[in-house]
């Protein structure tokens, strides 16, 4: 399996996600090496092999020149900044051995990565054969691929998220879509996080049905706390709390969480409105909540660590989750089980799985706010959501998600099995 | 062999839906027309249109044809709610007209019941669920020119405090489901006398052989499907007992089962199938009750139903969200009796039908679905349905307050909380 990040190295709910696939696959009995960039931690597990991809595990003259990743500037409209250095990387290539930094840019360091990761994992077939490679998302695409490409191994990916869902579909990356979309084209077997994600792939990527499936992410509940406690303000008094927590981006819908905010208060002036994670849309933001005349109860959080996270879910009445385009949205997850009555909107793909939340439309903030309102002032309707929330996340389980992980690596090898045998024939 | 006789009885139902409100909708406007304010009539139009055509029209004619042919052999009995009837005079003439007409040849009996399809009979006091009994009585012997002799309550939620209360207004059969842990080792087919009644006879539903039509008709993984006359007719023939009480939603008939299931013909073709049979005949629910003594006294000290698994009221007051509503609305009684305002007392009752609550239902998966095809509100669960419904509440206990605040302040309080509308209904409608 090849990845990004592993926790406790991890920014986002991609390393979660490995974590805990990892964790529920090895349980079933599956082998797994699983391959990400050189860190500074240590993050060995009992369940998985990890392998931090650097120079220091080639020998001298392991290392071929000739196939660096030199092709990756070749695709048209992709600006120059993208252009590999590759004076630069055949430089470092020639004295491997050594641990070397990243600090390439990102862009060359996902490349250096991939090429890296590509070798590396080739190198280990040989000793002891694999059975499918696994990587996700774009930035271990190309990794996947060479290695399919010259092993003869399935491919499974599994799309957390495209382009066109990190930009809203407003400006994507023509570069990075085109990864995307040959990560999709030479998969045997994709995975998504919701059925809105794979009419994603089918009608931009042209992917074919037969080889997407649907697989929702899940949650481990015992790891969320599941009292509540009153966030209490100066004079002692206990507030009721609102809370976002996720990117500042546009792709999140953070601004119609603003307009509802202000409609809530519109009609009780003491609710509170917290705002945690950070992105580039955080002065807009903030300049918002101003005009809107609200800046008084709306916070910001800032970057909010997932123990934090946890604590704050417990001050919490309501978490809104008001995306514009989300493939998943694992955030709803860990609010409904933390038991904080959630509301996400019909362009989420968690939206597809849970039934115990509240479903809007991400623009219509006016039904947002009367959902809001209705959660804090009907005693009844939160604690019935409150419960619910419990009960279905504690079903919504990592094991279910392996299984559902194991046909589809077996899908993948037969369909290469039968590929093979038909191949034989001429 | 005993004569056994067959209880046809159709319960035909809709609710006078609601539109969805909005937390911002609370106290706006000036509230002058509740009926636009609160219900969606667009919606119960088209609903009801559609029942009119694929169900009521039909099988009406149906029914009028076979009461024809059969001179006198083919009875049954019918339960209408007033809601029903209500949108029926408004919307389709015509249907009112059609079941008038099958009552018009005396072998239809229908029973009496709230007028709203209410839950009030579950109310600690129990006035308003009689007066809405009253009403309901008042509109069929108005409408379809019958005088109800016997009693159906709300999806047949029926124990010994409601059977009393029904046997005092002097109703002389009451029926409900057969529910098994209440009748042990006793069969549904004979006749019963509730615990602490001395005149009302209870009559009970065979659920299996009802839900072989209304459920299981058109399942083809059934291992009795296709279900034919002849068939049906057989098993009723060998079932032992007094009265075999079939008792389904009458939109079975062309709903439920669409028309190319053959569910019309089955229908058509029921009596003269079951005439084959020396031992079966067809009854009313009161003509049934009054042929047999009382075999055996029948104790239900909580609730029962015909509906889910649980046969009980979890159906409607299964959950927290539904409890609030039913309770919200209970409260408002002493508060409508003060207003005392004709349209408040209407949208009130057309509240407490008990459809709303039921949209509530957060019951796990199987009931749940039984639950959405029911719901009109297809893209919406139970949350969205109690938020809309409880704003409605929360909006409405606003006009009764407002209403009550401006009498108070035109005209000194009445020395009586007792409303003279319902006096007056007390009178009009005491039943004969």
């Amino acid at each position: 399996m090849l990845g990004w990040e592993f926790p406790p190295f991890a920014s986002g709910g991609l390393g979660t996600h490995c974590f805990e696939l990892t964790r529920a696959l090895s349980a079933l009995g599956v082998e797994i090496d699983f391959f990400m960039p050189k860190t500074s931690y240590d993050i060995q597990r009992p369940w998985l092999n990890v392998f931090q991809t650097d120079w220091g595990l080639f020998k001298p003259g392991e290392m071929q020149v000739d196939i660096l990743p030199i092709t990756y500037s070749g695709y048209g409209g992709a600006s120059t900044q993208l252009q590999f250095n590759a004076r630069k990387l055949a430089e470092l290539a020639k004295s491997p051995g050594q641990s070397k930094s990243y600090d390439l840019g990102f862009f060359e360091a996902v490349g250096v990565y991939n090429h890296l990761a590509a070798l590396l994992v080739e190198k280990k077939h040989s000793q002891k054969p694999y059975d499918v490679v696994h990587v996700h998302d774009w930035i271990s695409a190309k990794a996947g691929i060479q290695i399919s490409a010259r092993t003869g191994l399935p491919l499974v990916s599994t799309v957390h998220s495209t382009e066109y869902d990190r930009t809203a579909d407003l400006w994507p990356f023509d570069w990075i879509l085109g990864v995307e979309k040959d990560m999709v084209c030479n998969s045997d077997q994709v995975i998504t996080v919701s059925r809105r994600s794979a009419q994603l792939l089918l009608d931009r990527f042209g992917a074919s049905p037969r080889k997407v499936s649907v697989i929702y992410n899940a949650i481990d509940s015992s790891k969320f706390p599941k009292h509540k406690e009153a966030l209490r303000d100066s004079n002692g008094k206990a507030a009721k709390v609102v809370l976002y927590h996720g990117r500042l981006s546009v792709q999140k819908g953070v601004e119609f969480f603003l307009r509802a905010a202000q409609k809530v208060l519109s009609r009780d002036r003491s609710v509170k409105f917290l705002i945690s994670g950070k992105g580039d849309l955080l002065p807009r933001l903030v300049e918002m909540a101003f005009d809107l005349g609200i800046s008084e109860n709306v916070m910001f959080l800032g970057y909010v660590s997932d123990d934090q996270l946890k604590r704050i879910l417990c001050t919490s009445d309501v978490l809104v989750l008001p995306s514009v385009s989300e493939p998943f949205g694992i955030v709803a997850l860990e609010s409904m089980a933390s038991g904080t009555p959630t509301i996400v909107s019909k362009t989420s793909g968690v939206s597809e799985r849970v039934k115990n939340c509240l479903k809007v439309d991400f623009w219509d903030t006016d039904e947002m706010a009367s959902k809001i309102l209705s959660i804090l002032s009907y005693r009844s309707l939160y604690e019935e959501m409150r419960e619910n929330s419990i009960t279905e996340t504690a079903s919504i389980t990592w094991d279910e998600v392996a299984r559902q992980t194991i046909d589809v690596y077996q899908k993948a090898m037969r369909s290469r099995f039968a590929a093979k045998a038909a191949m034989a024939m001429f | 062999m005993i004569m056994a006789k067959i209880c046809l009885c159709f319960h035909v139902h809709q609710p006078v839906r609601l539109s969805r409100f909005s937390y911002f909708g609370i106290g706006s406007g000036d509230g002058a027309n509740l009926d636009a304010r609160y219900f969606d009539n667009g919606m119960n139009q088209h609903y009801f249109n559609k029942a009119a055509d694929q169900c009521y029209l039909p099988t009406n004619k149906i029914l009028q044809n076979l009461l024809d042919e059969n001179r006198g052999k083919f009875r049954f009995s019918l339960s209408i709610t007033g809601t029903l009837l209500e949108q029926a005079k408004k919307y389709r003439p015509e249907v009112v007209e059609s079941f008038r007409n099958l009552c018009a040849t005396g072998r239809v009996d229908v029973l009496d019941e709230t007028f709203y399809h209410s839950l009030s009979s579950l109310y600690s006091d129990l006035s308003e669920f009689e007066a809405q009994v009253r009403m309901h009585n008042h509109l069929v012997r108005d409408l379809l020119g019958v005088s109800p002799q016997s009693f159906r309550n709300t999806e047949a939620i029926y124990s010994d405090r409601i059977a009393q209360a029904v046997e005092g207004l002097g109703y002389k059969a009451i029926i409900t489901e057969g529910v098994d842990r209440i009748l042990g080792w006793r069969s549904p087919n004979y006749v019963y006398r509730p615990q602490g009644c001395k005149d009302i006879k209870l009559l009970m539903r065979n659920y299996k052989l009802s839900d072989d039509v209304g459920f299981r008709f058109s399942a083809k993984s059934w291992k009795e499907w296709p279900l034919t006359a002849d068939k049906y007719a057989t098993w009723l023939s060998a079932t032992p007992g007094q009265v075999v009480n079939l008792f389904m939603d009458y939109e079975t008939f062309g709903e439920h089962h669409w028309k190319d299931t053959g569910i019309l013909d089955f229908l058509a073709h029921l009596p003269s199938q079951a005439h084959k049979h020396d031992n079966l005949s067809f009854s009313t629910i009161t003509e049934a009750a009054a042929s047999y003594e009382p075999s055996d006294t029948i104790s239900v000290p909580s609730e029962i139903s015909w509906a889910d698994a649980e046969r009980n009221t979890s159906t409607w007051l299964g959950n927290r969200i539904q409890r609030a509503c039913f309770s919200e609305l209970e409260g408002l009684l002493p508060k409508l009796r003060k207003a005392n305002d004709a349209q408040l007392w209407e949208a009130y009752r057309r509240l407490q039908t008990s459809d709303h609550l039921m949209y509530l239902s957060t019951k796990g998966m199987s009931d749940r679905e039984v639950h959405n095809y029911f719901s009109p509100y297809k893209d919406s669960g139970p949350y969205d349905n109690f938020i809309s419904f409880m704003n409605i509440i929360s909006d409405f206990k606003n006009q009764v307050d407002s209403k009550i605040a401006n009498a108070s302040a035109s005209q000194p309080a009445r020395p009586s909380d007792e409303p003279a509308e319902i006096e007056n209904e007390t009178q009009k409608m005491l039943i004969a």
